[in-house]
């Protein structure tokens, strides 16, 4: 008999006594969903560390481990007061020493810890998260078993790990250069109340028996049109890389779009030749205008000639000069800054830019960097498509090639969905395990809890006209 | 290979627990005596079903079901865990259960969970991501910041 055995049943004896406790409370105190922090610490660890502490941005907490159990239980309660469930939500949270170093750290872990099928449920053969399984069926379908588990590294900031970032455990948001905790616990409560794939990256359900969650119930693919549960798990895996392309089909979140998302998103519309007419995905500019409607339409010339020449990263020659002056310029990454490039088209006489990644993937970076005399717009674009205008851009005059591009931002598509109005999931290419598909995509504007990144300009209030993560938790039946 | 679920129990919390405590001793007992795996008894005949569970063929009815917490404390033999220590032990990948009342669950471990790293970029800000499970956790961590290439969070410099 190990510790570990021993620690299972220290923690299920505590639960057990939390639900006894929990059932003599009134009804009448409860909230819309009780949700429970289940404090499974050791005596002077985690939620339990006696080590003084100021109270800090609301939270009054006056010890190390009460200011963590107050941010784990503020969390809990912004959650509650959302969803409805009688049966109580119990969070079983510890702090342990989770893998990290002087750079990087695990933050920390949480989740389902069950899921259930039943006939009786809205959708069946479809594995529900317990939580929510919990509520379809009015009672705790297994009383012994907390419905969450959360796990938070309790070094964070210590020397080696992740040196001198700390998880902020204030509740008013001002986290500065530290780790929010707050957002980071609503992020992954959102995961363990359903906000969760379970689809492996070549594509297989949770099993066995191998079956859809609720949650890929909603998913879409907008090129193959169909949704997950009627794909192959060959269809999934390619699904799950078509970038910007897989959709969220639940109405509630559909209905809250024009509320949360703006409008305008960036794109690169082709018009000419008929060939190549259609919208690509770009990626913006840190530097030069921002991006507009209806924006820049020109025509679209490479440059020619060798090494820095090519790539744009010296003064343009008088050939290149004459091929871009009064044009888009198409310039390959490499070798020198974006802003380099930009700017010597610029000085060249050319409207704007369009960057061609040199690396596979989808969808195409950012350009950064910064340089206050750049006015015109820059965008980047894939690899694939880059040699595809190069393919068709091989047969041109000096100065024309009848490739025609806009080079703006499509104010009928929000940002973050697609002209249907339907939000966008994750599903970047190459693959990224633990983020693609079970998050919002990263184009939405303004920033969501739900992206993969958890951005540092998230509010704490995951409902219209803030967020989408409730709505979407009310489409998987909340 | 399929796992044959394994059926939840629906003992009052506390009960459950203090029967844990009698089986759990009932189990040091028998590995220490390197108790067998099948025994006859007077009232139920002991077997193992496909998933090595023990059963019982009920003397009355003559259906095989899980022993009773008497019979396996009479039988020596080792019990199953409760299910709340089980679950609280974080298992590694989806185990198949049947509550009572019949729903059919899958018991979920670390490598379902997401999990959040943390990582400070060239200009020291901090990027905050995802991983696939422990695994891809601690791997993200030696290798740095393979969470910080795609989206919003790339924001290339050349």
């Amino acid at each position: 008999m190990n510790a570990e055995f021993f620690a299972s049943r220290f923690r299920a004896l505590r639960l057990c006594a939390l639900i006894a406790t929990l059932a003599l409370l009134p009804a009448s105190a409860r909230a819309a969903a009780t949700i429970v922090i289940l404090n499974t610490d050791a005596p002077n660890v985690g939620f339990n560390d006696p080590t003084p502490a100021a109270p800090v941005g609301g939270n009054p907490g006056t010890t190390l481990g009460q200011q963590r159990l107050n941010a784990f239980q503020s969390a809990a309660s912004i959650w509650g007061a959302q969803l409805n469930s009688v049966p109580t939500i119990v969070v079983d949270a510890a702090w342990a020493a989770l893998a990290c170093n002087a750079n990087a750290a695990t933050l920390g872990s949480a989740g389902a810890t069950q899921v259930f099928s039943s006939a009786a449920f809205p959708i069946p053969n479809t594995w529900y998260p317990v939580a929510l399984a919990n509520k379809l069926f009015g009672a705790q379908i297994d009383p012994t078993t907390p419905q969450i588990r959360a796990r938070f590294n309790v070094n964070l900031g210590q020397p080696g790990c992740l040196t001198g970032v700390f998880f902020y455990l204030g509740l008013d948001n001002n986290h500065g250069t530290n780790v929010d905790l707050v957002a980071v616990l609503l992020h992954e409560f959102s995961h363990g109340l359903g906000f969760q794939s379970f689809v492996t990256q070549a594509g297989s359900f949770l099993g066995p028996p191998f079956q859809p969650s609720i949650f890929s119930q909603f998913e879409f693919d907008n090129t193959s049109g169909k949704f997950w549960p009627a794909m192959t798990d060959g269809e999934r895996a390619a699904s799950s890389i078509n970038t910007r392309k897989v959709v969220w089909t639940g109405a509630n979140v559909s209905s809250g779009v024009l509320s949360v998302l703006a409008p305008g998103t960036p794109r690169l519309l082709t018009t000419a030749p008929a060939s190549l007419a259609a919208s690509y995905l770009v990626g913006v500019a840190a530097f030069g205008p921002p991006l507009s409607s209806p924006g820049l339409n020109a025509e679209v010339m490479p440059l020619s000639g060798i090494g820095n020449q090519l790539l744009g990263c010296d003064p343009f020659s008088l050939a290149n000069v004459i091929a871009v002056s009064g044009h888009i310029a198409l310039i390959d990454r490499g070798v020198c800054g974006f802003t380099v490039k930009v700017k010597n088209a610029q000085d060249a006489g050319a409207l704007g830019v369009m960057i061609a990644n040199n690396v596979a993937g989808s969808p195409p970076p950012g350009l950064g960097g910064a340089d206050p005399t750049i006015t015109i717009p820059a965008v980047m674009i894939t690899q694939a498509d880059g040699a595809l205008f190069r393919s068709f851009l091989k047969y041109r005059s000096r100065n024309h090639s009848g490739m025609f591009s806009t080079i703006g931002v499509d104010l009928n598509q929000r940002q973050g969905a697609d002209l249907a109005g339907r939000v966008l999931l994750y599903t970047p290419n190459p693959y990224v395990p633990g983020s693609s598909v079970s998050h919002w995509d990263t184009s939405a504007f303004p920033n969501l809890l739900m992206e993969p990144t958890i951005n540092g300009d998230l509010t704490h209030n995951p409902t219209l006209p803030f967020d989408l993560t409730l709505q979407l938790l009310l489409d998987l039946g909340w | 290979m399929r796992t044959k679920p394994r059926k939840l129990r629906a003992r009052p919390i506390l009960a459950a627990v203090a029967t844990a405590a009698v089986l759990s001793a009932v189990t040091i007992s028998s590995h220490q005596q390197g108790s067998s795996e099948t025994r006859a008894t007077p009232q139920a005949e002991t077997l193992r079903n496909a998933a090595g569970a023990v059963v019982v063929r009920d003397p009355e009815t003559g259906e095989l079901r899980e022993p009773t917490p008497q019979e396996l404390i009479e039988l020596q033999l080792p019990p199953e865990p409760i299910f709340s220590l089980r679950a609280l032990q974080t298992p590694s990948g989806p185990q198949p259960i049947v509550s009572e009342s019949g729903l059919q669950g899958l018991q979920l471990g670390d490598e379902q969970m997401t999990f959040t790293v943390a990582t400070r970029r060239a200009d020291g800000t901090v990027g905050v991501t995802h991983a696939a499970g422990k695994t891809d956790a601690e791997q993200q961590v030696r290798a740095g910041a393979r969470g910080l290439t795609a989206g919003k969070e790339q924001l290339l410099e050349r």
